[in-house]
């Protein structure tokens, strides 16, 4: 049944090649499939041996407790995308590609499997970043995402070549450990590339700045999602757990840095990216703290990423749409925007106040003193430039230049919707809570892992 | 007998009413305010200290200490004539149903903040004021916009720093609850004790204006909508001391900190010197000051340094005193910024060189900003006298002259200062174009006649408030300020309120029974004047109000500004944030060679 989740939207994108037109259609319908499909029908743990070729020899797709919640949350935001955005519809058979690829990278437990759905997700990724003529940021982001794949590509190759098996459960069983390691780092680079961690993550700001409302949008939220569950899954469940400092202090780098690029910038757009590395850096900073077997560090990160993801979501589609025009005529959008704003900051009583409090109780109880002293100075940072941006964007003198432009109605709906979530989980944490706690705590048990996928054994 | 959380929820509720009624009719926002004020004053007044409740299923999150009780008693004053004259004042908001909306919101998280006795608690209610507040600076002026960043940076900068004190605090006892702590943390060392205490009191000083985090004060409360002003200087800067209160009085300071001065122990002592230019700051630039709010704004961070110097000395007369001067500082800048909301609501601007001789048309406020002035200057038989004096008492006790010296110039100064708006906006020449200018509504008035009574009141029958201030004592195991009837007992003398007030009293019939027995003067309007036999002909000319005081700016002119110093810094920052931004859009070789430097990186790291 799981296979379907990949299936079904690659099926679609090929029948739309033929009709264009019903691309405003299909999208979301095959989205919306994928949403039914995982809370009605599929539930964890189950494990599918594509082609009936055992897990050791052929491709596996695993859907367990750590997937489940990235599933449901990855598809809801592509139904989210395809309801709000504005897109060419030549563009929709693209995206319903994306859908099968992000998918299939979170139900893959196969190296080379996860490097094609990688490549997929990285050929679609291009293409969007080159939306309203970016094609030189495009390029570089070409270049970049080149680089990660062929580096992930030979950390997957020496790993069949040490291993005999391409099955990521049995090449992490087999394989020593100094051995993980090296091929992890080839890995680990790809990874940090996609995630935005400076200076692998130099891209962003030039791709991510685009004003279109759909390449920030889904880079920023699904894709970056996707990729924080590969980590997760690779360098806790598998090869870990590893001792990862160098990219706790490769992370604190980056957020310090890309807090003070974000104050320096004039255009929104720009300061929304380096907001969205920041964000993206945070969470890498409290994984690799938590690298080494801490679920309550894990959960708290979690809760901090999900809060990052809806902000990075909402802001960027306000800024596709109104291009650092004010809110006198968009308060649905501007209240959006002022509330997701104080979540990210972190002011009671919003997701994200509660999510920094975990995180901060959770490192103070590990012992970690740099990292909260870290995150609160760039929080005052963060707070000083969103506020200003709020005001600003609040109270603009509207010269009456150009048409007025509004946010279309299915964008206002799902903005105003997930600033509203952000309020309700501030109020009752627990919501998502229960669902990090569960993520955290089968993440770091590679034995359950192992004997779900090998569970017929050798 | 209401309980405490009752009383937040009802003003969580009163937001949401205010908000929708303010919709409808934007008058009856502030009366929900008033409502809730007066409700909470009647509920608050007799309930009992030492009441431990929880909120909303949380266990002991919540504590009514006196010191709760006095601090809420103070706010909901202030709240209550602030909400009374908005009533008339919300013509003139620009977002009316928001602006009612937070200020309720506001008077949710100070409540909140001195209920609380669980740390984690009190930095959420903290928070809540500061963003309701931090929404309505911007509605004021202009410039209130680029005021509002430099309030939530210094805001964010205090409350961060005591969060990461709370959370090093729970890391080694394992309870957020204040009161717990306080019983274990003699035996911490000495590192320990110094970073978690100045960590826990930087949000205090930041939100009360002390220096070095007192830049704020100036734009924000000088371009915040008017009324709201009051607020902030008569309001939420007492939270900032509130919470330097209860970290001075509940954390056993006096055996955790070695003794610097004559019974003064070091921690005290810095704080006292941090006040004391605090003082000297604010006083010298409030005398610089033409734009008559951002003048009484300095003067906030120089009675800020007031109070932190009294309540530093940690004395059984000085803590007394600075808590005094927290109500009596609240009055005081509740009346003197009222009284200019109404000044501004008539004339439409905040210059003083701008306007001249409005007591000729506005009586009644000009009364109250001349009590309120009086009460800040300290001068009998207004209640600010009382705590002057009694810090004065503290501070001479102790032998500590170079402070006293400080204290005493500054109220030197700040009777200068105050002055300068008096002789500019209220005395001297009726301007031209404020010839049809009415006195301000009653209900406006009404606010600042009892605001004024108070004063008066508390100064010649303190028993009231000193009895609500040595419960405090007694509740923190101080010694508590001596006092019978009128007479204020110290170590150093007595002084009897009464037999003052009589005396003054005696002196104004006398001087009143003068007037009305000799023979009358003539009346003659204003513009019948003569100067050197020349006639003049634009009378605007004749108001003594530009550069009022030059001959004394000159003497500091060239100072540093720590505007500038900290602007200077954000600059630094900046350009940092460039060299980012310059590596991020340099060519694609430009980014293989980062990878290939990580890549490198990570590699050495494993080998």
């Amino acid at each position: 049944m799981i296979t379907l989740l990949v299936a079904v939207p690659l099926a679609f994108a090929f029948a739309t090649v033929a009709f264009p037109k019903l691309n405003k259609y299909v999208f979301p319908l095959v989205t919306l499939f994928n949403l039914t499909l995982l809370i009605g029908y599929v539930h964890p743990t189950q494990v599918v041996e594509v082609g009936k070729w055992p897990a050791l020899y052929g491709i596996v797709l695993l859907l367990d407790n750590v997937n489940y919640p990235f599933l449901i949350l990855v598809n809801l935001i592509l139904l989210a995308v395809s309801i709000s955005a504005t897109f060419q519809d030549k563009l929709g058979t693209l995206l319903i590609v994306l859908t099968a690829a992000l998918n299939g990278l979170l139900l893959t437990g196969d190296f080379f499997n996860a490097f094609v759905f990688l490549e997929i997700i990285s050929a679609v990724a291009y293409i969007l970043s080159a939306q309203n003529k970016n094609s030189y940021a495009a390029f570089k982001y070409l270049i970049f995402g080149a680089i990660a794949g062929t580096l992930y590509l030979i950390g997957a190759v020496s790993m069949y070549v040490y291993a005999g098996t391409l099955n990521m459960g049995y090449a992490g069983f087999i394989a020593s450990h100094e051995y993980l390691e090296i091929a992890g780092i080839l890995m680990l680079i790809a990874l940090l590339i996609e995630l935005k961690v400076l200076p692998l993550g130099l891209w962003a700001p030039d791709v991510y700045s685009n004003g279109s409302t759909l390449t920030p949008v889904i880079l920023g939220s699904a894709i970056t999602l996707t990729m924080f569950y590969f980590y997760a899954r690779l360098f806790f469940n598998i090869i870990g757990p590893v001792n990862t400092n160098l990219v706790y202090v490769l992370a604190i780098v980056s957020l310090i840095f890309a807090q003070l690029a974000a104050m320096k910038q004039r255009t929104l757009g720009r300061t929304l990216s380096y907001l969205a590395i920041a964000g993206a850096s945070t969470v890498m900073a409290a994984f690799s703290a938590g690298a080494m077997g801490d679920e309550k560090l894990i959960s708290a990160a979690l809760l901090y990423l999900f809060n990052d993801i809806i902000a990075v979501f909402v802001l960027f589609i306000i800024f596709g749409y109104l291009n650092g025009k004010g809110f006198k005529d968009n308060t649905v959008a501007g209240i959006a925007f002022s509330l997701v704003s104080i979540s990210l900051i972190g002011f009671p009583l919003t997701a994200g106040f509660w999510a920094k409090i975990n995180l901060l109780t959770a490192l103070f109880e590990a012992g970690d003193y740099i990292l909260p002293a870290v995150l609160l100075a760039a929080a005052v940072i963060q707070a000083g430039y969103l506020i200003k941006w709020n005001v600003d964007l609040w109270y603009v003198d509207n010269d009456s230049e150009t048409e007025e432009i509004y946010l279309p109605f299915g964008a206002q709906l799902v903005v105003l919707l997930f600033a509203l979530a952000l309020v309700v989980i501030g109020f009752m944490p627990d919501l998502i809570k229960a669902y990090t706690d569960k993520i955290a705590s089968h993440i770091f048990d590679f034995k359950t892992y192992f004997d779900t996928i090998l569970k017929g054994g050798m | 007998m209401q309980s405490l959380q009752s009383l937040i929820i009802y003003l969580a509720l009163g937001t949401l009413i205010g908000y929708f009624l303010s919709k409808i009719n934007k008058h009856l926002g502030p009366i929900v305010l008033f409502a809730l004020s007066i409700f909470g004053l009647y509920a608050l007044w007799g309930m009992p200290t030492g009441v431990t409740e929880s909120l909303f299923g949380f266990e002991g999150v919540l504590k009514f200490t006196a010191l709760s009780k006095y601090l809420s008693i103070v706010t909901l004053i202030v709240f209550a004539c602030y909400g009374f004259f908005n009533i008339s004042w919300i013509s003139k908001a620009k977002h009316p149903a928001a602006f009612n909306a937070l200020s309720i919101l506001t008077l949710l998280g100070t409540i909140g903040v001195f209920f609380s006795a669980h740390l984690i608690a009190l930095y959420i209610f903290w928070e809540i004021a500061v963003l309701a507040s931090l929404f309505i600076v911007p509605m004021g002026k202009e410039e209130s916009k680029k005021a509002t960043i430099w309030y939530v940076v210094i805001s964010s900068i205090g409350s961060y720093l005591f969060l990461y004190g709370v959370f090093m605090l729970h890391e080694h006892y394992g309870t957020f609850d204040i009161f717990e702590i306080a019983q274990n943390i003699q035996n911490a060392p000495a590192g320990f004790r110094w970073t978690v205490v100045l960590l826990l009191l930087a949000a205090g000083i930041a939100k009360s204006g002390i220096f070095p985090l007192h830049v704020w004060l100036r734009n924000v409360h000088g371009n915040a909508p008017d009324t709201f002003s009051a607020v902030l200087s008569g309001q939420l800067v007492k939270m900032g001391s509130y919470l330097i209160a209860l970290v001075l009085s509940v954390l056993p300071i006096v055996t955790m900190f070695a003794e610097f001065y004559n019974g003064v122990n070091i921690l005290s002592y810095i704080l006292i010197w941090l006040g004391n230019i605090s003082i000297l700051v604010g006083t010298l630039m409030a005398i610089k000051q033409n734009d008559m709010k951002m003048l009484i704004a300095y003067s906030t961070v120089a009675n800020g340094g007031y109070i932190l110097i009294g309540l530093a000395t940690l004395d059984q007369v000085g803590y007394a005193g600075g808590l005094f001067h927290i109500i009596n500082h609240a009055l005081a800048a509740t009346m003197i910024f009222l009284s200019f909301a109404a000044v501004i609501y008539r004339t439409g601007t905040t210059k003083i060189d701008e306007m001249g001789g409005l007591i000729h048309r506005m009586p009644v406020t000009f009364v109250t900003y001349l009590v309120g002035i009086i009460s800040l200057a300290g001068i009998p038989p207004t209640s600010g006298f009382i705590s002057k004096w009694m810090i004065f008492q503290s501070l001479v006790s102790k032998g500590m002259f170079v402070t006293q010296m400080f204290v005493f110039v500054g109220s030197i100064g700040s009777f200068l200062y105050v002055f300068r708006p008096l002789a500019g906006v209220f005395l001297g020449q009726l301007k031209n174009k404020d010839k049809n200018v009415k006195e301000a509504p009653i209900v406006m008035q009404i606010p600042m006649i009892i605001l004024t009574a108070l004063t008066v009141l508390w100064g010649v029958f303190p028993q009231q408030v000193l009895g609500w201030i040595t419960d405090v004592q007694k509740e923190f195991g101080m010694k508590p300020f001596e006092f019978e009837g009128t007479v204020l007992k110290t170590s150093m003398g007595d002084w009897d309120t009464w037999t003052v007030f009589v005396m003054f009293a005696v002196g104004f019939i006398i001087a009143a029974v003068i007037y009305v027995l000799m023979p009358k003067g003539k009346k003659i309007p204003l513009e019948d004047q003569y100067t050197s036999g020349e006639f003049i002909h634009n009378y605007d000319l004749y108001h003594y109000a530009t550069k009022f005081y030059a001959f004394l700016e000159r003497e500091y002119e060239g100072h540093p500004s720590f505007e500038d110093w900290y602007l200077s810094i954000v600059n630094a920052l900046r350009s940092l944030g460039k060299f980012i931004d310059y590596l991020a859009r340099r060519t694609a070789s430009a980014y293989l060679f980062w990878t290939a430097v990580v890549l490198a990186l990570i590699m050495l790291v494993r080998w």
